[in-house]
């Protein structure tokens, strides 16, 4: 029973060890950029200092539609997304397609005035959100794929994980500073076990999202070829009617918008979608807010010409509901900023776990790799990763301000950048030693990010939050949160600096009696 | 409300951090009694049980649930981070998260 026992241990710690390796640089990208994901909306609204000036304490539809009416004109769809808390402008895009699947050009608009911002060409927040599931540069199917396998090892390293540390709950409180690599794991245990809940959650609702892409034959059992067609029953369109070619001005928007509230019993409007404006045949559908996790708004059809409701859409069948569940608490889209901190906190919390995981590895195997040349790469790799990131992505963000105001294609350089700063820190990684190349970046990184307050005030971007809104907060906040995060990385490199060996990963160092958890499980049973 | 919910998370920690008997050494400098280890860890499981009870209250079922699992983190670290500095700064500092929480019940609800 023993020998069963320490078997099944074992190969349960050969798996973690591996699957967390092989797969933890890729994690740590997705967690991290899936974290700052939570303030997608934040961080765009930031890099598009033109959007900064909108008065945004009320909304006049009608003066929208005039003011795109040059624009638009000839769209079968034309959509207004309404302002919300995180992102308080008006964003209007159209097709000349009608249906939901055109493709779109897109405007931004003053929410009061109705007014076109032209602003810089930017991707903004997204970029890290599709960073963080599909990857850039790379075939969107085969990103997703990555990520996919990615996210299935993640739960093996979790499951496999529990299973190795098997005094993770006798430890729950245990941390030990001061001890080199005994602190960091009892930092990785106390960062896993103490948000699990959150870490398999997170981790298993990522799954389900794309499950539809890593399994795929149960949809083709069932609809063959018309695939679209279980995507259509899981989360219903609304039937669109042919245009009549008949023009026919368009009614006032707002009393739909009201009529919609009521007929929905609360909930705010995120949206209204013009079905061949100017038609007799157009339709007029309200997207309704009403807090739900599912990510999935109730949609309300009229008719334009008589007002009439002609569809009511929003309620899911009970296995789309759990689906959509899922998928809704991973995205977060529902949380108000108390949730939403506690998303970011317990994501910077996972990033920190895969992290430590990574140094971890490493520090065990001071001296005694299987392959000495593939031991100093996974180092190097360590470096450039858990390091070099936050200096890409800060990177992203001075591009943003910096680049010259006239660059062609200035989004993609902006990209450019990002990229550009994490070859280079790998690069540097390479050929610094490797203390010093830890200290160096976390420190370049530490600073970049503090002195993004500093960036805004000397672009003249920096304003006092008059009241405690949070429309008022957005940037204030966002430079805060920079000014935080900084601090942190710059106590990190402070600690490594004041630790002579350097992240205590140095060759000549041999890993202490006691610390060998990992490396031998069979020493602690 | 949510600020007395925080605080018996986190008061819950710490009772559920002394009754085992490495931490009430560090602590406490001796190991307690079997009876008193008992004691900590069912006044501990009962404080988060009010705590989530105090989310529900405020925040509904679902949400409530979740600011419960999202705050269990940010309420243990402090006391797994202070516990190797100032061993006994946990214990004083949930005495007076519950009594600031108490109190304060009236104005913040």
């Amino acid at each position: 029973m023993v020998i069963l026992k320490q078997g099944f241990r074992q190969s349960q710690t050969w798996l973690h060890k591996w699957s967390g390796l092989l797969l933890g640089w890729l994690l740590y990208a997705v967690f991290l950029t899936g974290t700052v994901s939570y303030f997608q909306d934040e961080i765009t609204f930031w890099m598009h200092p033109e959007r900064h000036q909108a008065d945004t304490r009320k909304i006049d539809l009608d003066a929208a539609l005039a003011s795109l009416q040059p624009l638009s004109q000839g769209a079968a769809l034309l959509r207004l997304d309404l302002p919300t808390q995180r992102n308080p402008l008006l964003s209007a895009s159209w097709s000349k397609e009608a249906g939901h699947r055109g493709v779109r050009q897109q405007a931004i608009l003053d929410p009061a005035s109705g007014r076109i911002i032209r602003d810089r060409p930017s991707e903004g927040g997204n970029f890290f959100y599709r960073f963080h599931f599909q990857l850039w540069h790379i075939n969107l199917l085969m990103g997703r794929y990555l990520i996919g396998v990615a996210t299935m090892f993640m739960l093996v390293a979790m499951v496999s994980g529990v299973i190795v540390h098997k005094k993770i709950f006798r430890d729950f409180f245990t941390f030990r500073p001061g001890k080199g690599q005994r602190s960091w794991l009892d930092g990785h245990l106390l960062g896993a076990v103490l948000a699990l809940p959150f870490h398999l959650m997170i981790t298993f609702s990522g799954l389900v999202i794309f499950a539809f892409l890593y399994m795929p034959w149960p949809i083709k059992a069932e609809y063959g070829d018309r695939t679209m067609r279980f995507f259509a029953e899981a989360n219903p369109m609304p039937r669109i009617a042919e245009a009549a070619k008949e023009p026919m001005p368009l009614p006032a928007l707002s009393p739909f918008l009201e009529k919609a509230r009521q007929q929905w019993g609360g909930g705010t409007t995120a949206w209204v979608t013009l079905h061949h404006p100017g038609d007799r045949n157009a339709q007029i559908e309200v997207g309704m807010n009403d807090g739900r996790v599912t990510a999935v708004a109730p949609r309300l059809i009229y008719s334009a010409a008589d007002g009439q409701l002609q569809q009511r859409l929003g309620k899911l069948k009970p296995v789309a509901q759990v689906a959509r569940t899922l998928v809704g608490l991973h995205l977060g889209r529902y949380a108000g900023p108390l949730l939403r901190w506690l998303y970011f906190l317990s994501g910077l919390g996972g990033t920190f776990m895969v992290a430590s995981g990574l140094l971890l590895w490493a520090v065990k195997r001071n001296g005694n790799a299987p392959s000495a040349q593939g031991w100093r790469l996974v180092r190097v790799l360590n470096v450039a990763t858990l390091a070099g990131l936050p200096i890409a992505m800060t990177g992203y963000l001075y591009a943003n301000r910096l680049l010259p105001d006239g660059l062609a294609a200035r989004d993609h350089w902006e990209i450019h950048c990002f990229f550009g700063l994490w070859f280079l820190a790998l690069l540097h990684a390479e050929v610094r030693p490797h203390g010093r190349a830890w200290v160096e970046q976390l420190f370049c990184g530490a600073g970049l990010l503090a002195a993004i307050p500093l960036l805004d005030w000397l672009a003249g971007h920096w304003h006092w939050p008059v009241d405690t809104s949070y429309r008022e907060w957005l940037l204030p906040g966002f430079d805060l949160t920079c000014l935080t995060l900084g601090t942190g990385l710059g106590w990190l490199g402070w600690k490594v600096l004041r630790h002579p060996e350097g992240a205590g990963t140095d060759p000549a160092r041999s890993p202490a009696a006691g610390d060998q958890e990992l490396a031998s499980p069979e020493a602690t049973l | 409300m949510r600020l007395l919910a925080f605080c018996l998370i986190y008061a819950g920690f710490c009772c559920l951090c002394l009754s085992m008997s490495k931490h009430y050494r560090q602590v406490f400098g001796a190991a307690p009694s079997v009876p008193m280890s008992r004691l900590l860890r069912w006044a501990g499981w009962c404080l988060l049980l009010c705590s989530w009870g105090g989310w529900l209250l405020t925040d509904g079922g679902f949400i409530g649930s979740l600011l419960f699992i999202g705050l269990l983190p940010l309420a243990g670290l402090p006391v797994a981070l202070l516990l190797p500095y100032r061993p006994r700064w946990p214990m004083y500092l949930a005495s007076l998260g519950v009594a600031a929480g108490l109190l304060l019940l009236p104005i913040t609800s």
